[in-house]
């Protein structure tokens, strides 16, 4: 349900990868474009320039420019979600977020949600080479040589990537949680524990900020036991879950419990972790929710082994078919490797996709490779809608005949074989 | 200062590994000084400044006799509603509560200047309750960190416009199961206007 990544260091492709990072990417946009930051300037300036978290200097230059800030941050996840110059763009993020996070922490706390997105994209920056289903992955293989290239292609499974960016995401995620739960024990010590000190904090929690006490509050201060074993399990699931991961145990059991005691959170004093629901989904495993291998025939995809802006294309698509049921396949190989090819099909003009006798051609061959996850499903249907496709087909068609012209290297052997001459 | 020397160290540190990310011991030592950071003001070692924080969120025993600052508003015929800190964005309940204590705090100038802050946004918030529906792009926002108390138009009916800020200190003591409110007084510390 969760994968412990501290315990599956390696994955057979980085999908998981670029999930999370489009997750990452598209929540950024919206919290960023939800969030008040223009608004500060209209607070008095003392407060910022008093505050111990805010960089007291030129307070009234730092106070014009946020909204600015605020733009240059959604521009700046736009760029991350396609994968475009990841170490420019999640240091600067992270550099932008962590000004304006702290100015913004001067007039109120909810600003430090975003501390786990600043570590994240951080991680990120340092482990981005990993990132392959990425504009970046796509310019990395410049490098490559077309025989190279084909032969990647033809291979198929190569050597598995290592998680670290996932890896060191769960162990400072885990470790935030960890110290929540520890501080209550440093500074609380056992009474933190004791029966009737979590109504006492619903109570308070009610009267100073809300007004009324909520009903699932008023619930758990009726019924003293439930919230006893409400609080041992707070800090069972707080402190458990960085212990489980270091110990590469199964993680589900404290994703659930923390899941469930934000709700709990919500219902009882209104607070409400939401960014905390979304990194969970940082740890599901993506790449296995793909069309399964066994017992279906291979996608064989046949494409212009000649054409070397194809071949890195789809050097990088690979990277979808998690269940390893994509083939791909040179012009000169077609013959041997597929049975009944129809005879208006032109290997010169554009991709085909071949699956128990179906043909998919160009912007629809690309659609099955992307239909071979259950989580590109959407995205694939999207493509077949008759604006969307019509549009697909004729981008395709453009980029089909300019292939050439695309690519950084056609020097190859026309033999299909995909050597260099 | 101190805020601007940890923001510039950090992202220097960062920078350097960042250009030498894939180098294993540059790596490697940049995650543990990471790790590090981040672990010192959760185990309580250092004080924070952004991007690190303590987490210690709930962390001490709550007691059940407790003092805290409510700020309210009110109109020419002395008639008052708490303030909601919706009206005053991006603040939330909870910082508005320490506002009420600042204001007791600050130096009268700085003070005066925020309570003026708060009601003239307490009035814009009013009339827009008052004036306007609200539109339902709020729906597709990224959801609030804190929900709870807010004005509504129901809550606003009979009051004038705001020409006043009360800072009350509250006691309330609650029993030690925190089943029941045993006492509750308040009293009007500082008034703004």
């Amino acid at each position: 349900m969760f994968v412990n990544y501290f315990k599956e260091r390696r994955r057979a492709t980085s999908f998981n990868i670029f999930i999370v990072r489009v997750l990452l990417g598209v929540y950024g946009i919206w919290k960023a474009l939800s969030y008040d930051f223009e608004r500060l300037r209209e607070w008095p300036e003392f407060l910022f320039a008093q505050n111990y978290h805010a960089i007291d200097i030129l307070v009234s230059l730092q106070l014009d420019f946020v909204w600015i800030e605020k733009w240059i941050i959604v521009a700046l996840f736009v760029l991350f979600v396609f994968g475009w110059r990841t170490g420019f763009v999640t240091f600067f993020l992270a550099a932008f977020i962590t000004h304006v996070g702290a100015l913004h922490y001067s007039v109120t706390n909810s600003g430090a949600t975003w501390m786990p997105v600043i570590y994240i994209l951080i991680l990120f920056g340092l482990y981005r080479e990993t990132d392959v289903l990425s504009v970046d992955g796509y310019r990395r293989t410049s490098s490559m040589p077309q025989g190279e290239l084909n032969a990647v292609l033809k291979r198929g499974d190569d050597s598995p990537l290592y998680m670290g960016f996932l890896m060191w995401t769960l162990i400072i995620f885990a470790a935030t949680y960890f110290f929540t739960g520890y501080s209550k024990i440093l500074f609380a010590g056992v009474s933190w524990l004791e029966m009737g000190h979590l109504p006492v904090q619903l109570q308070v929690e009610a009267i100073r900020h809300l007004n009324e006490v909520p009903p699932t509050a008023q619930f758990l201060i009726d019924h003293q036991i439930i919230a006893w074993i409400s609080s041992w399990l707070t800090i069972v699931f707080e402190c458990g879950f960085l212990i489980f991961v270091l110990l590469r145990l199964p993680i589900w059991p404290f994703i659930i419990g923390l899941a469930g005691l934000h709700a709990m959170i919500l219902l009882t004093m209104n607070i409400f972790f939401f960014d905390q629901y979304l990194l969970y989904l940082a740890f599901i495993p993506w790449d296995r929710l793909h069309v399964s291998a066994e017992g279906r025939s291979p996608l064989k995809v046949v494409y212009d082994d000649t054409c070397n802006f194809c071949a890195r294309a789809l050097t990088v698509l690979r990277h979808v078919d998690t269940g390893n049921v994509v083939r791909f396949v040179a012009p000169g190989d077609a013959r041997e490797e597929i049975d009944r090819i129809p005879d208006d099909v032109d290997f010169t003009k554009e991709m085909y996709a071949f699956r128990n006798g179906e043909v998919y051609r160009g912007h629809y061959a690309f659609i099955e490779v992307l239909r071979t996850n259950y989580v590109l499903r959407p995205l694939a249907w999207l493509l077949k809608l008759p604006p969307v496709a019509w549009a697909g087909e004729r981008v395709y068609d453009y980029i089909a005949r300019n292939r050439h012209a695309l690519s950084t290297s056609c020097e190859v052997s026309q033999n299909g074989d995909g050597g260099e001459e | 200062m101190v805020a601007a020397f940890i923001f510039a160290t950090f992202f220097g540190a960062t920078t350097v590994a960042f250009v030498f990310h894939r180098g294993p011991i540059v790596r490697g030592g940049y995650l543990f000084f990471l790790l590090a950071l981040i672990s010192a003001p959760g185990f309580g070692i250092v004080a924070w400044h952004w991007p690190f924080f303590s987490w210690h969120l709930y962390a001490t025993r709550t007691q059940p006799e407790i003092t805290f600052s409510e700020v309210r508003v009110a109109d020419a015929e002395g008639n008052e509603i708490k303030l909601s800190a919706r009206g005053i964005p991006p603040t939330m309940a909870t910082p508005m509560r320490r506002f009420g204590d600042k204001l007791l705090e600050l130096e009268p100038e700085h003070a005066q200047e925020l309570a003026r802050f708060f009601l003239e946004k307490a009035n814009e918030r009013a009339d827009r309750l008052r004036n306007e529906n609200e539109t339902f792009w709020r729906f597709l926002k990224f959801p609030r960190h804190q929900y709870g108390y807010r004005w509504s138009k129901e809550m606003l009916e009979g009051l004038g416009p705001f020409v006043e800020l009360r800072v009350y200190t509250v006691d309330a003591e609650f029993s030690e199961d925190g089943r029941e409110l045993l006492s509750r007084t308040e009293e009007l510390t500082k008034a703004f206007s």
